[in-house]
């Protein structure tokens, strides 16, 4: 089964002989807000286990797809003009808002949106608000969040909205897993975030993903440090699928460097020939 | 950014700069045609129309005329007068609710001053009409600038809370002001006095003034008074102010950023709107002639927004149809109620026909904000719509 | 001295039913971001319908108290899902036009259920005093004040203590990051809804045992919210709380010494202070976000 714009099938067949059976299949979706369409026709499928990141410069389209799955398209005014996102075979467009979380979706939003005036452990026990568990077992996943981002057990009383940056990052992701999500979105993780932090936190997803399986869908601009952790990657341009191909055939593949890896250099190089072009202008 | 100049010099450069070449006559003459307040030959038609019906009126509601289960014909003068009135306040509103979406509750309050303002230049003091009424703009203006200036700081959410306080404490003020100046008994403004070259316009004799008495006299002083307050309400509406009205109403922060500024716009909009309110206020309480303690209720400010709304917010036609609307239904109910067979025999809806019509209207404002926002003035819309395809439709074929 | 104690305390009484209505006016606008325009219109009818269920049905008061809120609780949710459900996300003018809409509606209602005439005062309650030290209080008002406070202790237990209240505070701090963990909105705002009527609804009974007569004009009453509220703080739920009760000091003392005419324009005219002076309020947010 080939799908529109993909790439060879040999890949889509190395992909099925893995075993994965589709966790997350969007078929042809087409997401506008109001009159402006952001998605068109996108189609891309994620198996269990996948680490799979979404590429695309700002407005192309990545944060709508996040939102389509998450069910959260009405808090911007948006929604599904056509197609469908299967989760394990359940159709979620059409999904009462947030009605995805429910069925094993978790979501780091963008731009973290912690909740300011609740503390951080209050924060974490929203993360399980679609379980309704016991508060037993709530308590065991609080704990098992502290055990992985330690730095949070101490903040535990801390009203969020005071916490720097990146502990509001690792607040996020800890909230998202506290659902026991079968699939993790994480849109723009890296934003506004000391390189340090976004690496430790990448390293922390890829652990995740490695030990206990958990299907991530890496939503981001940086496409160089997404490619060094995800498998596979989709790139979407304008709200269409733009490429797609495992992560490995992406980074060398020269025409994609010079459009989203800042050419096939350093990013330094590339900087130092615009400078060196523009003083040539000056002076000349 | 280029400044906002206001010199035909410099707005020529600009022009000039963006056509890239000189303005010719071609070009003033065809802007000329286009600001023209009824552009195509339709609107002139149209308002030609209304013109006829608008003069041919009180002759025609004088006649006595026998319509079916007595169906009101002579009292519709009446209403229409009313509706004038109640027109440039609503006008007036719909600038600053429809327009600038500014969520004011001070309406009453508004009415209010202009009441006082007539009744104590006018009654109190004897000022002459015409005077009063300007008194009452400029009144309304003021008002709109002192309570504007802190108040519109704050966002839409505290104006509206402020506006709501403004209702109480005015209308503690009108019933000292009312009690202070005429005891217990209800505020009376004369009369206004049409002097005696102006008699015959008027269905008077020439040199005898006369006093303005009867539906169909204050006839021919609200009709022209309603029509010069909309015309300049409109004409504010479309010149670069109004424009700047929308946009704040629209996306505030997006208008902040291509050089309105905020405030000032909104508070141009407030005193703009008090100002003409308050003229209603002076005007309404002379056309009834009496105001007490409990003319001005909360419920004013509730009838106004209906008629707004169901007229179809941010759109001066849509307050005309809001209003004359809002005054033929609650007739119109009164009469089905009282003289249709079949609805006369009905116990419950005999007793609270005033109820009724209120409750009516409180469901019409709800289904017109959930389905269709743009309310009487969408549906008007529509249907030319309709009939402008219908009407090609046959030219086609006929030609 | 005992004059000034004991409007002290009628300003206490008819504080605690200020903070009931404020504390539900707060709920509906902390949840849903939408100023109720027709919270006035539901005192009344909270008290309309004491005035049936206690006067005309001679039901105990006990069963008033408890029946009363859960009906209009009810009425609250069905307001959500009804008509409210279809207003979320639009501008917050068109919203709040909606409440005014509602509150015609409910205006005309009790209009035709219940005609214009004022009703008098309920008196259902026991006469007589009680002692509490220095202290000499009617039982009406000790009623009063006992059954709002426990109202607004059990709120608060529920709010901040429960996972359903947290989730609501959570999605009163930040809707679409709430709807991001499950927690459905439509849930959410109906259930604020019947909180702020339920309140309403307390209020009204309680309030129809206090003022002397009971008349469609008690809107004005129920407005009372919104002053309450800008007091405490638009959106602080204790800042309701302490709201309503300096408010309903201020109005208490302030017009047994200027005169119950001027009740409206204390009531209003402090919450325009308080507007030029400090629109957050006592206890408003000041942002904890660091962005």
């Amino acid at each position: 089964m080939t799908l529109p714009g993909s790439g060879n099938s040999a890949q889509l067949a190395g992909l099925e002989a893995a075993g994965n059976s589709d966790l997350l299949r969007v078929t042809d979706l087409c997401v506008s807000y109001g009159h402006v369409v952001a998605l068109d026709g996108v189609s891309l499928r994620l198996g269990e286990g996948d680490f799979v990141t979404v590429l695309g410069a700002n407005g192309a389209g990545k944060t709508t797809l996040a939102r389509a799955i998450a069910c959260l398209l009405f808090a911007h005014g948006g929604s599904v003009r056509r197609g469908s996102i299967q989760l394990l075979g359940r159709e979620l467009t059409g999904l009462r808002p947030g009605g995805s979380i429910r069925y094993g979706v978790g979501v780091v939003p963008e731009g973290r949106l912690v909740f300011p005036r609740l503390t951080v452990e209050e924060n974490l026990i929203c993360g399980a608000a679609a379980r309704r568990e016991a508060s037993r077992s709530v308590r065991s996943g609080l704990s098992q969040v502290y055990e992985r981002f330690p730095a949070l057990a101490n903040l535990r009383n801390k009203p969020a909205g005071l916490l720097s940056g990146g502990e509001q990052q690792m607040l996020a992701v800890g909230r998202a897993l506290m659902g026991q999500p079968r699939l993790l979105i994480c849109d723009e993780l890296s934003l506004g975030l000391a390189p340090m932090v976004v690496k430790q936190l990448f390293e922390f997803l890829a652990r995740l993903n490695q030990e206990q399986g958990l299907a991530i869908l890496l939503i981001e601009q940086n496409a160089r440090l997404a490619l060094q952790y995800a498998t596979y990657a989709y790139v979407l341009e304008s709200g269409r699928l733009a490429r797609e191909g495992a992560s490995t055939e992406l980074r060398d593949d020269p025409h994609f460097q010079e459009l989203y890896l800042g050419g096939a250099g350093d990013l330094h190089d590339a900087y130092r020939a615009i400078v060196l072009n523009a003083s040539q202008e000056a002076v000349g | 950014m280029s400044s906002m100049a206001k010199g035909t010099v410099s707005a020529r450069a600009e022009t000039r700069g963006m056509l890239g070449r000189d303005i010719s006559a071609d070009d003033e003459r065809r802007y000329r045609a286009e600001s023209r307040l009824l552009r195509t030959r339709g609107q002139q038609v149209m308002a030609l129309v209304i013109a006829v019906a608008a003069i041919g009126a009180p002759f025609a509601f004088a006649a006595d005329v026998d319509l079916p289960y007595n169906f009101p014909w002579s009292s519709w003068l009446n209403t229409i007068n009313q509706a004038l009135v109640a027109l440039i306040a609503a006008a007036a509103f719909n600038l600053l609710l429809g327009y600038t979406h500014q969520v004011s509750v001070a309406h009453a309050a508004i009415l209010m001053l202009g009441a006082c303002t007539g009744g104590y230049l006018g009654a109190v003091h004897g000022w002459p009409f015409p005077i009063v009424l300007v008194a009452a703009f400029v009144a309304g203006v003021l008002l709109g600038v002192v309570v504007g200036t802190p108040a519109l700081r704050l966002t839409g959410l505290y104006l509206m809370i402020a506006t709501l306080g403004l209702h109480f404490i005015a209308l503690f003020l009108y019933r000292k002001f009312l009690v202070a100046q005429f005891g217990f008994a209800p505020m009376v403004l004369p009369a206004p006095q049409i002097p005696g070259w102006l008699a015959p316009l008027f269905g008077g004799d020439f040199g005898e003034s006369m006093r303005v008495r009867g539906d169909d006299v204050w006839y021919w002083i609200l009709l022209p008074l309603a029509v010069v307050s909309m015309l300049v309400m409109v004409n504010v509406l479309r010149s670069r102010e109004g424009r700047a009205f929308r946009a704040v109403g629209e996306r505030d922060v997006s208008a902040a950023l291509i050089g309105i500024n905020v405030t000032l716009t909104k508070l141009r909009a407030f005193a703009l709107s008090s100002g003409f309110v308050a003229f209603a206020g002076a005007l309404g309480s002379y056309y009834i002639g009496a105001r007490g303690e409990d003319s001005f209720p909360f419920t004013l400010v509730l009838n106004y927004a209906i008629m707004i709304i169901v007229g179809g917010l941010g759109s001066m036609r849509g307050a005309v149809f809001g209003v004359f609307f809002f005054y033929s239904v609650r007739d119109i109910l009164g009469w089905a109620l009282k003289s249709l067979p079949g609805l006369n025999s009905v116990g419950l809806l005999q007793r609270y026909p005033a109820e009724l019509n209120l409750a009516l209207f409180g469901v019409l404002i709800i289904v017109v904000l959930i389905l269709r926002p743009d309310g009487l003035d969408g549906i008007y819309l529509a249907l030319k719509r309709w009939l402008t395809g219908q009407w090609q439709r046959w030219r086609g074929r006929t030609s | 001295m005992q004059y000034l104690l004991e409007t002290t305390v009628n300003g206490v009484t008819l504080g605690a039913i200020y903070a009931l209505i404020a504390l539900g006016f707060v709920v509906v606008f902390k949840a849903t971001s939408i100023l109720n325009f027709a919270h006035g219109s539901f005192l009344v009818l909270g008290s309309y319908l004491a005035v049936t269920l206690l006067s005309t049905l001679g039901l105990p008061f006990l069963l008033a108290i408890v029946l009363i809120p859960l009906v209009m609780g009810g009425l609250g949710i069905a307001i959500h899902y009804s008509v409210m459900r279809w207003m979320v996300g639009k501008a917050f003018f068109a919203v709040v036009l909606t409440t005014v809409g509602m509150e015609i509606i409910i205006h005309a209602a009790l209009l035709m259920g219940y005609g214009p005439s004022d009703r008098g005062r309920l008196t259902g309650l026991p006469d007589g005093r009680i002692r509490l030290g220095p202290l000499e209080i009617t039982i009406v008002n000790a009623i009063i004040i006992g059954t709002a406070a426990l109202t607004v202790l059990g709120f608060l237990w529920f709010f901040k203590r429960t996972r359903t209240g947290l989730h609501m505070r959570a999605m009163a701090d930040n809707l679409e990051a709430a709807a991001a963990q499950g927690i459905s909105p439509n849930w959410m705002y109906a259930l604020a809804w019947c909180t702020g009527l339920g309140m309403a609804g307390i209020g009204g009974v309680l309030y129809a045992h206090y003022t002397p007569s009971i008349h469609l004009d008690l809107t004005a009453v129920g407005l009372r919210a919104f002053p309450a509220a800008v007091l405490g703080g638009l959106d602080s739920v204790g800042g309701a709380v302490v709201g309503g009760l300096v408010l309903g000091l201020i109005e208490t003392i302030g017009s047994a010494y200027f005169g119950a005419e001027y009740r409206d324009v204390l009531a209003f005219g402090t919450m325009f202070v308080m507007l030029l002076l400090r629109p957050t309020g006592f206890f408003g947010s000041k942002e904890l976000v660091r962005v």
